[in-house]
């Protein structure tokens, strides 16, 4: 079976792209410091990041420039989604949101 | 749960320790989040994600890790030579059975195991898949033993001894070999580089050599034994010395798994290092003094007619 593969820089982040998908997600709406993304992660997606998962994931996507460290507020640094991770984040929910649109259409008529 | 994050390299400590201290205060962490941290320890020190010049490089640690995995494994082969279960050798002979079916030898697999959850862990898939294949090995020994003691109970000890000793010697002889050769061929795939390639093919071709040497050994003695395929079976097994297949083939095979873990890992390293140059932040964070008002919108800009 032959897939087709679009490019995005999220699939290369193997077991950590799932994390990165939900922060991402989370930071759309503003910047967070790691507690508030768990804990954001957690109420939107039932989903809690454990400590090393967490900075793995935000450390990856540092270092792809699709997030960026804020200044520190007392040993807490806020992060902020930069406009490269806006585009991947964005394509990826609208991929998503179409496989699921597909997939209750066809529950639905079944 | 804090000592845990010494387990992180110096570098991540710098850059991540506050943050993750601060984190740690805030929420309530239990066992699950501590393994999550030890985990994150492991993965930081695998895949540092900008160069940690603090520490030696992911790559060293990959390599010791898998030349102290192949020594382990050899010293506790050459333990398991020593200390053969007598009761199994009196059942099924001094061959490859009675080794594998030693207590030793599960703990080689046991090691394995280790090796295979290491490398899916630190992301390297391929070495995983390898130690998988090493771990199950004595599976197919498990199996001519069930077959054994169907054939006792059904009256025909002679038979089932005879097919599963020959079963064995497949097994145990041509696995490795075959699995040997899947891993060399996923590693010229993997490599696409001459120094990879120069690397891989004298380990590929080393089995060939060392099993041609061992036929042509075990002909001379096989004519003599009668010409058969029991005769063939057995004169390969006194070919491969004392004790069966089973113990100069594991020294020889312990050294072999580790250079080629190490070559394995080296390739990885080497493609991933070239994949990421030039997109590495310098040392420490990037902390940039304010907003940035331009962020930019491409898929709406894509969308505007």
């Amino acid at each position: 079976m032959q897939r087709n593969r679009r490019p995005s820089e999220l699939s290369e982040l193997g077991r950590f792209e799932e994390p990165a998908v939900l922060i991402l997600t989370s930071l759309v709406e503003g910047p967070r410091h790691g507690y508030a993304i768990v804990t954001d992660v957690e109420a939107v997606a039932g989903v809690r990041l454990g400590p090393g998962t967490l900075y793995a994931t935000l450390a990856r996507l540092e270092a792809r420039g699709l997030i960026e460290g804020l200044p520190a507020e007392d040993r807490r640094r806020p992060y902020r989604i930069t406009g490269a991770g806006r585009v991947l984040v964005r394509g990826r929910l609208e991929r998503m949101e179409a496989i699921a649109a597909t997939g209750l259409r066809r529950l639905a008529k079944v | 749960m804090r000592r845990l994050l010494r387990l992180s390299p110096a570098g991540w400590r710098r850059r991540y320790g506050a943050e993750m201290e601060a984190l740690l205060h805030e929420s309530r962490p239990g066992p699950r989040e501590a393994l999550d941290l030890a985990r994150g320890a492991l993965d930081a020190h695998l895949h540092p994600q900008w160069p940690d010049r603090s520490g030696p490089a992911a790559w060293l640690i990959w390599l010791a890790l898998v030349v102290l995995a192949g020594c382990v494994n050899t010293w506790i082969v050459g333990a398991g030579y020593f200390v053969h279960l007598e009761s199994l050798d009196g059942i099924l002979g001094n061959g490859p059975v009675a080794s594998e079916l030693d207590p030793f030898a599960l703990l080689v697999s046991g090691a394995w195991a280790l090796g295979a959850i290491l490398g899916f862990l630190g992301g390297l898939r391929t070495a995983g898949w390898f130690c998988v294949l090493m771990a199950a090995r004595p599976i197919s020994v498990w199996l001519t033993t069930i077959a054994l003691t169907a054939a006792v109970l059904g009256g025909q000890p002679r038979t089932a001894a005879a097919v599963i000793s020959t079963m064995a010697v497949w097994a145990y002889v041509f696995g490795p070999l075959a699995g040997g050769y899947l891993v060399g061929f996923v590693a010229l795939r993997r490599a696409r580089t001459p120094l990879g390639t120069a690397l891989a093919v004298p380990l590929l071709a080393e089995p060939v050599v060392v099993w041609l040497i061992l036929s042509f050994a075990a002909i001379p003695t096989m004519l003599i034994a009668g010409g058969t395929w029991a005769g063939w079976e057995r004169s390969l097994l006194i070919a491969l010395g004392p004790g069966g297949a089973a113990t100069p083939f594991n020294y020889a095979a312990s050294v072999q798994i580790a250079l080629w873990a190490g070559l394995l890992t080296a390739i990885a390293m080497r493609r991933r290092r070239r994949r990421t140059r030039g997109q590495d932040p310098p040392a420490g964070a990037r902390v940039p003094a304010g907003p940035d008002p331009d962020a930019p919108e491409p898929l709406a800009a894509r969308r505007a007619p």
